[in-house]
């Protein structure tokens, strides 16, 4: 067997045989006719075929989902783009062009002009750029299209370079069940699209992919972000049972999504969801979560002059504290140099994310600290007093990474006058520093959240984003591993409750190892909680516990998967 | 002959000027007579039509960045306040 590994990017497992798809990048050129063409009427070549793509277009957005008629319509836009339509007419006028070729080499220089884009999102949109190029081509008689998607068999696994928005709206699930490719982020438009549309897709696998036999059989693993191929007849058959296992436990995780996740030896683990907006919060019960985990606020402090007040933030906390369930864990503000607010004007930093942010922006300007606590308190007493619920409520700082910054913050928290009730106040395990000396930290505070998405990138010093290195922030590291393992034994060690909230939380096979080194409560992305629930039903804690030995013991994040595989 | 009335902007969407918020700004620069540029002060550009959506990708602003507008013409004063108006809008 063969296995690429790359980034995940739409969820499930899809089994299925290899077609390669090759188009995304370049465009066909029809090499120049002897013959000299005149220039108006290739010009008029350009302008009818402009007419029809933008026809074609507006059809596409009118007969889609509003993600997919979003990424249309800017297609559209760019159509009529008057740098695109004056460089074509240049070509065809002063370097006596043809429309195709003309339309051709505008549309090439662009694409690679885009694809040479440090920042990876922009160089991405060359995609979108070569896809309206196609449909332009298509009407001036000069690109054919090598794979009809339309005329795929069933049960397809596309394996391309990238893909065009266009040629994922022409897909019908049925026949292409998995998608697998060379490039592209999980950002990308064609993520996106794979998502909505229920298809599994793993992007940045590497060139190689692309040298596939055709027709293989190959198993896309849109969960782990793998594409396998020559699985033996057993391994085929066990990968569809784990998908037909996965189909299966997601309609189970579903149907029991509001009872509470009980261990099979009767451990209680609260799942709660990480939200980011006001409808994230109401959407937060149907989902199943026992409460919200994570509410971050930046929101309620981006693209505003000033900073909201209290008061304002009240009303806010006090309305999303009667629509949760049992609990809520606010983060403070979480701003700095990579998220800027525009009340707080920061100095230009080299490397923002070793900069002012944080817990760190929020001594400086502890006004901000102090209005949000109160703000919290104030609106804890006011629902406790009007509905006698006890919703438990928390306070959460992030980016600590000393205790010199807990007990400042304790000192700014300890003048202001007390509530009626203790909102207790917690701080983020997201820098190394901070998980090492957990321990001192942990009787300074009511408990501990560990943020494994930075804390990863940090420990590792690798940016998620970057597509170069994105798979090497990986949470499974077991220098990560052993991080949360301290985190979770400091907290045991004082009688701190730990929870865990980032990516992994949402993350079904790698839940036992967490409970198995010390959490005791999660909080996940929204779409996850359900079966991130299941997930705790089929488990029990001793072999959580001789799992997560066995993880602290390996020496790769690949050791660790293999480990968590055959479990 | 007038100057160009400028000013700064930064970029709060938390995935930069992505497409759509570039489409909606290309929008609305073609809505007035005036010439209106923009520079990405943070990434040293030069400065880019706002008229054409392709431009705007070019300036590859991400959350962070410092945008320069300009605009020249008649109605500038109108076209830079509506520029601001799309690039302050959070989402």
């Amino acid at each position: 067997m063969k296995s690429f590994s790359g980034l995940p990017a739409a969820p499930g497992i899809a089994i299925g045989g290899i077609t390669i798809h090759r188009s995304a990048y370049h465009l066909p050129r029809q090499e120049d006719s002897t013959t000299p063409c005149d220039p108006n009427e290739e010009w008029a070549a350009f302008l009818q075929a402009q007419e029809k793509v933008d026809a074609e277009l507006g059809e596409l957005c009118s007969r889609s989902t509003s993600v997919v008629a979003e990424i249309f319509s800017a297609h559209r836009m760019m159509l009529h783009d008057d740098s695109l339509s004056k460089s074509i007419h240049a070509s065809i006028f002063e370097n006596g062009n043809t429309a195709a070729v003309a339309t051709h080499d505008v549309v090439e220089e662009l694409g690679d002009l885009f694809r040479s884009f440090d920042d990876e999102y922009f160089a991405g949109r060359a995609a979108d750029i070569i896809d309206l190029g196609q449909r332009l081509l298509v009407h001036l008689d000069a690109a054919v299209d090598p794979v009809s998607l339309n005329e795929l068999p069933p049960d397809t696994i596309l394996v391309a370079e990238d893909l065009r928005p266009s040629d994922l709206a022409q897909l019908s699930s049925g026949v292409v069940v998995g998608i697998a490719l060379a490039d592209s982020t999980p950002t990308a438009h064609s993520a996106i699209l794979a998502r909505s549309l229920g298809i599994p897709l793993v992007c940045a696998l590497g060139s190689q992919v692309l040298e596939l036999r055709p027709n293989q059989l190959a198993v896309v693993d849109g969960n782990a972000g793998e594409l396998q191929v020559g699985r033996s007849d057993a391994g085929i058959a066990r990968m569809k049972q784990r998908r037909s296992d996965y189909l299966e436990t997601q309609a189970t995780a579903n149907d029991r999504a509001q009872q509470p996740a009980v261990t099979l030896d009767g451990l209680l683990i609260p799942v709660r969801g990480n939200v980011n907006s006001p409808q994230e919060v109401e959407s937060a019960a149907h989902s199943g979560a026992d409460g919200i985990g994570l509410l971050r606020t930046e929101y309620l402090f981006r693209g505003r002059s000033s900073a909201p007040s209290e008061n304002e933030q009240r009303e806010v906390y006090a309305k999303f504290i009667e629509q949760t369930h049992d609990h809520l864990t606010v983060r403070a503000l979480d701003a700095g140099g990579d998220k800027p607010v525009r009340f707080l004007p920061l100095r230009h930093e080299d490397n923002p994310f070793l900069g002012l942010r944080g817990v760190r922006l929020l001594i400086e300007q502890p006004n901000l600290l102090r209005a949000q606590y109160r703000a919290l308190q104030s609106a804890a007493d006011e629902m406790r007093a009007a509905t006698g619920r006890q919703v438990e409520v928390r306070f959460m700082l992030p980016m600590i990474s000393s205790a010199e910054e807990v007990r400042e913050v304790l000192r700014i928290l300890g003048e202001l006058p007390r509530g009626q009730n203790h909102i207790p106040i917690g701080i983020m395990i997201e820098v190394p520093s901070a998980a090492l000396i957990a321990d001192n930290l942990a009787p300074m505070v009511d408990f501990l959240s560990i943020g494994t998405n930075d804390l990863a990138q940090y420990v590792l010093a690798t940016d998620r984003t970057n597509s170069t290195v994105a798979r090497m922030a990986d949470p499974l590291h077991p220098a990560v591993l052993r991080l949360i393992k301290m985190a979770c034994d400091a907290g045991k060690a004082h009688g701190r409750p730990v929870s865990l909230c980032g990516e992994i939380a949402g993350d079904v096979a790698v839940i036992p190892l967490l409970v198995g080194l010390g959490v005791r409560e999660l909080s996940a992305p929204l779409p996850a909680v359900p079966l991130v629930k299941q997930a705790i039903r089929t488990v029990s804690m001793d072999k959580c516990e001789s799992l997560a030995c066995a993880a602290l013991a390996c020496s790769t994040g690949q050791e660790v998967r293999a480990l968590i595989e055959e479990q | 002959m007038t100057a160009p009335l400028t000013t700064t902007v930064t970029v709060i969407h938390p995935q930069g000027i992505h497409l759509r918020v570039g489409k909606n700004l290309a929008f609305v620069a073609n809505r007035f007579d005036a010439t209106t540029t923009a520079r990405n002060l943070t990434l040293s550009s030069p400065p880019i039509n706002l008229k054409s959506i392709l431009e705007i990708m070019k300036l590859q602003a991400r959350t962070g960045h410092v945008i320069l507008l300009s605009a020249k013409g008649s109605d500038a004063e109108q076209a830079i306040a509506a520029l601001r108006d799309v690039l302050e809008c959070p989402s």
